[in-house]
């Protein structure tokens, strides 16, 4: 009984080329002709219908999950630009996936995680590992997400959440979700793996607290309104911008990130945990809206990328992940980063270097996929949890 | 407290700015950083780019590396880069990147445009046109790269030529709808100097590849017109070589026709050669057989006959002579063909000797297409053949199935002159050959004639001399011996023309050869004195004859011819004196290496020869004038025989003679010289063939006779040899052929056997050879017979006779026959018949210390009266050697001395004075080394010696003075 797996990555400019070669790479380096299952992940600059299509046709129909990207990863090549297309072919009579999709995120985050916990229903089995999930980047509310399909699946309370947002290449417009031959927006995609292999994982971040301790004196839902009962854009103007900064805010203000003292239960994890404001700043209220809820009298902290930080979270993100491994050898690896440690704050060399970190344990051969995410999805203990500058590593034995 | 508090918010804005700044700063760094590193990259990428474009001599390698930095490093959507077709100032799509659509890729890839209709031809580098510049947007192109390219954002840029003039056209850009995932295009940007340089390395590289095009078009050029040259080249060389081993081979083949071979295999060597040179199908030659003419009515004149050529009538006839190659069938076409008759025979007809085609199968010229066509010919090249006076002789054809060149028809028709050289030298040599045969058959024929009037002619000759001998020896009324004289002197006389004719005719007929065997001088001498002198005594002539005795003792050569000669000219001699005398001299002219040259003088003070008329002397049939012939008689061949007896013994003739005053006729004969006790090599086979004769000592002891056998079929013969051996003292037995003289020999013995050959029942010459069977190998058996040729004689010496003798008999040499082979020891002996001489006679040789005489005689073959005179005149010739030498020698001529010595050691040793030879052989060897010491005791011994023997001489012949 074997898991057998391949990683295939393009950056031609035809969708349809970088489709198609993607996935014979694939198929190639997993020295297979058909697969069992296929896991693809695209940036924005192709046409999303035209490449998913070409990786279908290529791998003869193999069922298919995804999602679009700000860049990929395969093994230790990442690609950041508008065109790049990594796909994952999976064979394997260990672990089965089922697939779907699910759209109406934004509108209505609980319920479309309702209706992925119906369609678990069906699917789940003793022998089930993991729930991928890739919503939506620019619409996703993953604490009433994941509400709507915990709740919902009272099977398997300790099912493992995994995945990331998906994202459009930091154009914040339009992002897309794959299911087979579907390509959606607003929407969730989900594969549920089972079977039998070992899923270990870990996550970490690269933030530090900045400043002083603040507190969120307003919030509504996941929108802060107030920090010390001012507007988050002044707040910010005020104590972390410099006066250029503050001429050119939009862009700027994204080099902050929100840091949040994290639960004891988490205590494995950090103790902060960090977001974006992936919802962009409100000019005319001044209030940042992020990608879980926020409550008032929370206490904030306006942090910073930092990258040793994230070189020693990737160290103990591996720590943590081996120490829960087998002895197996690793069959496949998913890497979930968050766009905010990808080029447009870290320079490649970091990048790689954080790339290396990970890939010299894990093995440089063992197949390798991942994309830069609006958010990564990844539990830390027993509960899952969103995640913003930050990586995700699963492994699969 | 509120203090505090305010200094703490002050601290703390204080702070909260250093922290600000410090972010930022680190933002700023981090961010300059990136740009660094990414504009780093791109320089590397566009580095790297360049090297690749550079190094590259392949438009569409360069183009695509061009593409491929334009789309992936600097992230543009579109490129096109544009280049000039054939048509100046037209471009068209080269290369293209970033349409993925098809209907949109198909659109592009079809876009030309007019370089002037667009205004472009004066963008040169570096200039460029950016889509944002204001002055662009009235530019034509503008709409073609927006509405054809579909680009909103763009920049294209100018390929030229040396900067001279644009022969292409580099466009990059994004459109509106996807500019959001592209690099924007904006002046000064990083994106914007990458395309820049990348277009200005790209317009480097493409005039790189251009030149390097063009030059490598001229050198393919080059390499083309190279490789074209050196297969023409090789061609010509193997063309070359092809007509040299060509000319090579019929070298070779010129050189086999010198060999010998009739005709017919030298026309097959030339046909092979053809074939095999000229890789022909098939070579044929054809000759014109002599007589034979088609006539109306043979088989070729039949009209509508298959296979059948018209001809005409008396048209001579080419017959198939020689073939060589592909054996084909022509249905007996080639075998016969009349002149005219079709292409091959019209070639010895005038102006129509020599055919040419490369393409028989359409040549309406060529007879007879469908067997053309059954053979797969494709070439035919004949040739009339001609003699020198262009007579037609035959046709030589040659049939190809491969083209013929211009050059091997050239060198076809040398062969065909050749051949006509050849064929005309073949028939010559036949007609040669058959006319030798002829001559031959002439020959024998003429031979034959001639052994048989030899015969014919001898045989009743011999009778009427012989009888008439007899009869002139029986008593007579002197009218009977006058009438029975003038008989045998006319029958003589008649011999004599008759031999004269035989030997005339002999010597046309190249008939005549000469002897080589030993014999003496002085026999011959002997032997013409002995016939001349009863005629010169008979006119009053006085005679005289004269031997150098440094003339050696013993010569080889043919001493008949010799005497013949002799003869001839001493009764010329004789014949044209009234009175007077006639002197016979010989002399030594030289000798050496067993060579010995003899003059020969006859010398009369007869009528003499007007000088006019001695030229014509020697020719045939010729006398000095008709007056000659009437008073003296004579056929005129006499000198025309010696003439040429003389040219035979590689003599010359001459002679001396003034009207009136008598006339000379001097003549040199070559000889060989038999050295004194050496035996001549070329006498050797005649001495083994001749059977030694018993020793002839001279002395005739009376009462003792030889039993002689006489076999001959002829009555007449039989009773005149009887005659003469019975008058020679013989017992003779007779048989009348050769059986029954074999019976006679087995019955009882006898000393000699004469035996004719011509004989019935069993000719001489089986006689002979049965009787050697039977063990008489020493009975002398001497051939008896009118068969006078030199093959007679070898016929009879190879039967096993020991010597020939010719009818009619002279009875001299019957007697000398006899003399020679019977042998004093068998008891009988016949009569000396010697002839006396004028001198007198003396019998009886000296008895002299110093002289043997009998080994002398014995050893050498003198007769006793030649040796007698020999004698006398050494005596007389060496009365005054002695004191001739000394004075020599006093006078200090040694080499002189020496001679004189060496001439009397020969002729010592000649007379039988061995001693004296050896006396004279030292004192020569004292003289010529020049010991004088021993010169003089030698001398003293010599002239004593040689004194002695002149005295005893003397004194001996001094009874008979």
């Amino acid at each position: 009984m074997t898991i057998q797996s391949g990683v295939g990555i393009s950056h031609h400019r035809n969708p349809q080329v970088a489709g198609e070669e993607a996935a014979r790479d694939a198929l190639a380096a997993g020295g297979f002709a058909k697969a069992d299952f296929i896991f693809a992940f695209a940036t924005v600059g192709y046409n999303q219908q035209t490449v998913i299509r070409a990786i279908r046709t290529a791998t003869g129909g193999a069922p298919l999950t995804g999602c679009s990207a700000e860049g990929v990863i395969v093994g230790g090549e990442i690609d950041e630009s508008n065109f790049s297309v990594a796909v994952m072919a999976i064979k394997s009579d260990r672990i089965r996936f089922v697939n779907g999709i699910e759209t109406h995120l934004k509108q209505e985050p609980w319920t479309t995680g309702q209706r992925i916990a119906t369609a678990l229903k069906n699917c789940l089995a003793d022998d089930s590992l993991g729930l991928f999930l890739f919503p939506d980047g620019l619409s996703i509310n993953f604490d009433k997400l994941r509400a709507g399909i915990s709740e919902n699946l009272q099977s398997h309370p300790g099912l493992p959440f995994f995945g990331g947002a998906a994202g459009d290449n930091w154009k914040f417009k339009q992002t897309y979700q794959y299911h087979d031959d579907e390509v959606v927006s607003d929407g969730v995609a989900w594969a549920l793996m089972s079977g039998v292999a070992t899923l270990s994982w870990g996550v970490g971040h690269g933030c530090v607290p900045i400043g002083v301790e603040h507190r969120v004196t307003k919030a509504q839902g996941n929108t802060i309104l107030e920090i010390d009962d001012r507007p988050v854009l002044n707040v910010l103007k005020s104590e972390y911008l410099t006066p250029q900064d503050i001429e050119d805010w939009t862009k700027t203000f994204q080099t902050f990130t929100l840091g949040f003292k994290a639960p004891q239960r988490m205590e494995e994890y950090d103790q902060f945990i960090i977001r974006t404001m992936v919802g962009g700043i409100d000019e005319v209220n001044g209030s940042a809206t992020l990608a879980t809820e926020v409550g008032e009298g929370e206490s904030i902290w306006v942090a910073r990328r930092d990258f040793e930080k994230m070189k020693n979270g990737n160290r103990q993100t591996l720590e943590h992940l081996l120490h829960n491994s087998s002895s197996e050898p690793f069959a496949m690896a998913f890497h979930f980063e968050c766009v905010g440690r990808g080029k447009v704050y870290v320079p490649d060399r970091v990048k790689t270097e954080l790339n290396d970190i990970l890939r010299q344990e894990i093995g440089m051969d063992v197949p390798w996929i991942g994309f830069y995410t609006y958010g990564e999805i990844g539990p830390v203990g027993r509960e899952n949890h969103f995640h913003n500058e930050s990586m995700v590593l699963i492994t699969v034995q | 407290m509120g203090n505090e508090i305010s200094k703490l918010r002050q601290d703390y804005a204080l702070l909260s700015d250093q922290i600000k700044h410090l972010l930022k700063a680190k933002h700023d760094l981090s961010q300059l950083q990136s740009k660094a590193e990414h504009q780093l990259k791109l320089y590397r990428e566009l580095y790297k780019t360049g090297g690749k474009i550079n190094a590259s001599f392949n438009l569409n390698e360069a183009c695509a590396a061009i593409l491929d930095f334009i789309i992936y490093k600097l992230n543009l959507e579109r490129c096109v880069i544009f280049l000039e077709t054939e048509t100046a100032g037209r471009f068209t799509i080269f290369a293209m990147e970033g349409y993925y659509e098809d209907d949109e890729r198909r659109a592009v890839m079809d876009l030309s445009f007019d370089v002037n209709t667009l205004k472009l031809q004066e963008l040169l580098p570096p200039n460029y046109i950016l889509f944002s510049d204001p002055e662009v947007a009235e530019l034509p192109c503008c709409d073609l790269i927006r509405d054809r390219l579909h680009l909103d954002q763009w920049a294209a840029f100018p390929f030229a030529k040396e900067n001279t003039t644009i022969f292409g056209l580099l466009v990059a850009g994004n459109s509106k709808k996807n500019d959001e995932y592209y690099s924007p295009i904006e002046k000064d940007s990083d994106v914007f100097v990458g395309l820049a340089n990348i277009a200005g390395l790209s317009n480097t590289a493409i005039n790189n590849i251009y030149s390097y095009a063009a030059l490598h078009r001229e050198h393919e050029l080059l390499e083309s017109r190279v490789r074209e040259r050196t297969a023409e080249l090789n061609e010509e060389l193997a063309a070359r070589k092809k007509t040299e081993e060509r000319i090579t081979r019929l070298s070779l083949l010129q050189q086999e026709l010198l060999g010998p071979g009739n005709l017919k295999d030298k026309l097959t060597l030339i046909t092979d050669g053809i074939v095999r040179i000229f890789d022909a199908d098939f070579a044929r030659v054809w000759i014109v057989k002599a007589g034979d003419t088609c006539a109306s009515g043979c088989v070729h004149a039949v009209p509508g006959k298959a296979g059948g050529n018209a001809c005409q009538e008396h048209a001579p006839c080419l017959h198939l002579f020689a073939d060589s190659g592909r054996n084909t069938d022509t249905d007996g076409l080639h075998d016969r063909i009349p002149a005219g008759s079709n292409t091959i025979g019209r070639l010895i007809e005038k102006d129509h000797e020599r055919f040419f085609s490369n393409s028989v199968i359409h040549d309406t010229h060529f007879c007879n297409q469908d067997w053309v066509k059954s053979l797969g010919l494709v070439a035919f090249a004949g040739y009339g053949l001609f003699s020198a006076d262009r007579e037609p002789m035959g046709v030589l054809g040659i049939f190809s199935r491969h083209a013929i060149s211009p050059q091997e028809e050239s060198h076809l028709k040398g062969i065909s002159a050749i051949t006509s050289q050849v064929i005309q030298a073949g028939l010559a040599e036949e007609a040669i050959i058959q006319a030798r045969r002829e001559a031959e058959v002439a020959t024998l024929a003429k031979g034959d004639f001639l052994a048989r009037m030899s015969h014919e002619i001898r045989t009743p000759m011999n009778a009427v001399i012989g009888l008439t001998h007899l009869a002139l020896r029986t008593e007579l009324s002197p009218k009977q011996a006058d009438y029975l004289g003038k008989i045998q002197e006319s029958s003589q006389l008649l011999l004599g023309v008759i031999n004269d004719i035989l030997d005339f005719s002999k010597i046309e007929a190249g008939k005549l050869t000469l002897e080589n065997i030993e014999f003496v001088m002085s026999d011959v001498l002997e032997r013409i004195k002995n016939v001349a002198t009863v005629k010169s005594e008979a006119k009053g002539l006085s005679i005289g004859f004269s031997l150098d005795p440094e003339i050696p003792a013993r010569l080889t050569g043919d001493p008949l011819r010799l005497g013949q000669i002799l003869v001839n000219l001493v009764d010329n001699a004789i014949k044209f004196t009234e009175k007077g005398e006639v002197a016979i001299t010989t002399s030594l002219v030289s000798y050496g290496d067993g060579k010995a040259t003899l003059r020969f003088s006859v010398r009369d003070t007869g009528i003499g020869i007007p000088k006019e008329q001695i030229d014509e002397l020697f020719q045939s049939f010729s006398q000095a004038d008709d007056t000659i012939t009437r008073r003296y008689g004579g056929t005129g061949l006499g000198l025309a025989i010696v003439r040429q007896l003389v040219e035979m013994m590689k003599g010359t003739l001459t002679v001396e003679s003034a009207p009136g005053h008598g006339s000379t006729f001097l003549f040199t004969v070559r000889l060989g010289e038999v050295a004194t006790g050496q035996q001549c090599p070329d006498c050797r086979v005649k001495r083994e063939r001749w059977r030694n004769p018993p020793q002839d000592n001279g002395k005739i002891s009376a009462g003792k006779v030889g039993r002689v056998l006489l076999v001959e079929d002829n009555i007449i013969n039989q009773q005149v040899a009887v005659e003469f051996l019975k008058q020679s003292g013989c017992v003779v037995d007779v048989a009348g052929n050769g059986l029954e003289g074999v019976m006679r020999v087995c019955e009882k013995p006898y000393d000699l056997v004469f035996m004719d050959v011509q004989m019935p029942e069993m000719d001489g010459l089986e006689a002979t050879r049965i009787i050697r069977k039977k063990g008489f190998t020493d009975l002398p058996i001497v051939a008896m017979t009118a068969h006078a040729m030199a093959r007679d004689r070898d016929q009879s010496l190879a039967a096993g006779m020991n010597d020939h003798l010719v009818k009619p008999i002279d009875p001299d040499e019957l007697e000398r026959m006899l003399v020679r082979w019977i042998s004093p020891q068998r008891g009988i002996l016949p009569g000396e018949r010697f002839s006396p001489t004028p001198e007198g006679s003396h019998d009886i040789l000296p008895e002299i210390a110093g002289l043997d005489t009998a080994a002398a005689v014995n050893r050498i073959g003198l007769t006793s009266a030649f040796y007698l005179k020999l004698l006398k005149e050494f005596a007389a010739r060496n009365a005054d050697t002695a004191l001739r030498i000394r004075n020599e020698c006093a006078a200090g001529r040694r080499d002189l001395a020496a001679r004189t010595a060496h001439c009397v050691k020969g002729v010592a040793s000649t007379i039988g004075a061995d001693e004296l030879a050896r006396s004279a052989s030292l004192l020569e060897s004292a003289l010529r080394e020049g010991d004088l010491q021993e010169t003089e005791g030698m001398l003293a011994e010599f002239c004593e010696m040689l004194g002695t023997l002149c005295g005893e001489l003397r004194a001996f012949f001094k009874d008979d003075e």
